[in-house]
């Protein structure tokens, strides 16, 4: 490689990493249906693991903290799907329905 | 432009695309694929990034377990479910305006800030390959981190079990 | 030409790139031909029958006339289905499975295949898409036997891919890496095939990567008896072919994941490391057929206690013992 930078400017990752978590952000305040808005949320988590990924080359000293970091984050994804889903499905079978606005009942 | 820039650019449209095919489409089932796809660009940046290790645990754990589990978890509650045609009341209107809002700050943040170019020519791995790299760190710097995440996902997995069991009394 | 992914991505090397990916595509679609072929020969002679002998000499173009039909057969897309999935689905079934290739070695120098650090993972994580392809399949054809078989098959190559990543972690902890090569390597360098060492693994690997092809004792997906025929059973012409080659790619993957991992490889006395290579796939993929030819159906209620109450403790075990031999021997 010609220039000794790296090759792709840090600062379009981050803006990618920025505009996907708005669009999951989004997703999260106005999505009906209880799936959609776990989903939404794996999105904005990803945004981040993004940013996380991307830092780890940019330090003073480039390490690896950045993607131990990210690997953590998608352990704790993975465990945080699997506890809404349980608890989703908790909910379908006591309402026979799976959205946001059934939610909000204090007791049936 | 160079080759990594270039696959830089169509990682990030692919990305984005999927990201709002998943805004827009109404069937459930199909979000839950688009959201896959946005899965599996982020791990093609991670692999551009030079995180292999990364990479394949994305792919590993988002597109192949938590994409097949939303996936049984549709198909398990009301699989034809369709959201409403999207309007413009209220609620909608204002997480617009606010996430608009948010992307905005955030973006001009990044222009704003002066990032530090970072030198290709040094090392991440310390010499070692990625996965070895990794788990150096893992079992050394962060080994009490990582036991403390093995025993969360010992409780998510129990947690998850005892929750979507279904339970005598409620028959 | 050994390390082409860590050279810079310039178009030269793209095209390199994009070269070796055609060459592994014909070869396998070469295989899967003459799989078939033989597949269908060797249940002939097992069953006392001669299988296909009309189309060619001893009926050698018979897999080629089929796909030559299914070629040009109509195109159908049932009228209730979910049109875009069920246009995706077989692609989705079909890239992972030609995708996972790229980390097998074929020879002792990577010439078309890349030399990647995560070598077994990447195949584990590739191999897991494929799931999403059949199961929206299944979905996708509005229709109960789909639905049913797809879901079967999603459950079922899940819940085997544990025990199968598994019963791959000892194999990586006697080599002490995750590079396909480097495993092949250190086989040749400890003299003695993985096969020996990690019999426990080995058997655990053998049932799991059998459960993960949907092939018998195991392929409860496309039961034909009670399931019509699995996850694709609306799929006609082209797209039927897909998941057919799906299956064949796969079964050709996991021989040489098989042989890489267990049998050592490319690595052989005498002969040039291709043909042991060839040898030890052959062998495998023979063995899947005489499976075939032998064995009954399993019942889907033993299917998943079997994979999470036999095959799990089992290959937990042979990982502790590694673990234990690796340490103090």
């Amino acid at each position: 490689m010609a220039n000794s930078g790296f090759p792709i400017p840090i600062g379009s990752v981050l803006a990618l990493a920025a505009i996907l978590f708005c669009i999951g952000l989004f997703g999260v305040l106005t999505k009906r249906n209880l799936i959609m808005v776990l989903v939404s949320m794996e999105l904005m988590l990803n945004a981040a693991n993004i940013n996380l990924v991307a830092f780890s080359r940019i330090q003073s000293k480039p390490n690896l903290s950045g993607q131990v970091f990210s690997l953590f984050t998608i352990t704790i994804a993975a465990a945080e799907i699997a506890v809404g889903l349980a608890l989703l499905l908790a909910f379908f079978r006591l309402r026979q329905s799976s959205e946001v606005k059934d939610l909000d009942s204090h007791r049936w | 432009m160079s080759g990594p820039l270039i696959a830089f650019y169509v990682i990030a449209l692919c990305v984005l695309s999927c990201a709002v095919l998943l805004l827009s489409a109404r069937r459930v089932i199909h979000m839950a694929l688009s959201v896959g796809g946005v899965f599996i660009g982020c791990a093609a940046l991670y692999l551009l990034l030079d995180a292999e290790f990364v990479g394949v645990a994305q792919i590993l754990i988002y597109a192949g377990a938590i994409t097949i589990l939303i996936l049984f978890a549709i198909m398990l509650t009301n699989h034809e479910a369709q959201e409403p045609p999207f309007r413009w009341n209220v609620r909608n209107v204002l997480s617009a305006l606010g996430c608009l809002l948010l992307c905005a700050v955030i973006l001009l943040s990044i222009r704003r800030t002066a990032w530090p170019v970072p030198d290709a020519s040094v090392d991440i791995n310390g010499g070692n390959s990625n996965p070895v790299a990794i788990g150096m760190a893992l079992f050394k710097q962060y080994a009490i981190p990582f036991e403390l995440v093995s025993l969360l996902l010992i409780v998510a997995l129990v947690g998850a079990v005892l929750l979507a069991r279904s339970r005598k009394e409620d028959e | 030409m050994g390390n082409w992914q860590t050279q810079p991505l310039t178009l030269p090397s793209v095209l390199a790139m994009v070269l070796g990916a055609v060459i592994v595509l014909v070869l396998a679609l070469g295989v899967v031909t003459y799989t078939i072929y033989v597949q269908r020969k060797l249940l002939g002679w097992m069953q006392l029958r001669i299988g296909p002998n009309r189309v060619g000499p001893l009926g050698l173009f018979q897999t080629i006339a089929d796909i030559i039909k299914l070629l040009i057969k109509e195109d159908v897309v049932p009228a209730s289905a979910d049109r875009p999935l069920f246009l995706l689905a077989p692609v989705l079934a079909f890239v992972p499975s030609f995708l996972v290739l790229a980390v097998v070695p074929f020879s002792a120098h990577h010439v078309f295949t890349a030399n990647l650090s995560i070598g077994v993972l990447f195949y584990l994580a590739v191999s897991a898409i494929t799931i999403h392809g059949v199961m929206l399949a299944g979905w996708a054809s509005n229709n109960k036997y789909a639905l049913i078989g797809g879901m079967r098959s999603a459950a079922q190559m899940l819940s085997y891919e544990i025990p199968l990543g598994l019963s791959l972690v000892g194999v990586v902890l006697m080599a002490g890496s995750l590079n396909l090569n480097d495993i092949v390597l250190a086989q040749q360098h400890s003299g003695w095939w993985n096969v020996i060492p990690q019999i426990l693994g080995f058997l655990v690997f053998l049932v799991a990567s059998t459960a993960e092809l949907n092939r018998t004792p195991f392929d409860l997906p496309e039961a034909e008896s009670e399931l019509v025929a699995g996850y694709h059973v609306e799929y006609s012409g082209f797209r039927f072919a897909f998941f057919m080659l799906t299956e064949y790619v796969y079964l050709f993957a996991m021989a040489g994941l098989c042989a890489t991992l267990f049998l050592g490889g490319w690595s052989g006395p005498w002969l040039p490391g291709w043909l042991w290579f060839a040898i030890k796939v052959v062998l495998f993929i023979f063995f899947q057929f005489w499976l075939q030819a032998t064995l009954p159906r399993m019942r889907v209620d033993q299917l998943m206690t079997f994979s999470w109450k036999v095959l799990l403790p089992v290959s937990l075990v042979n990982l502790v013992l590694t673990g234990f031999i690796k340490a103090f021997w």
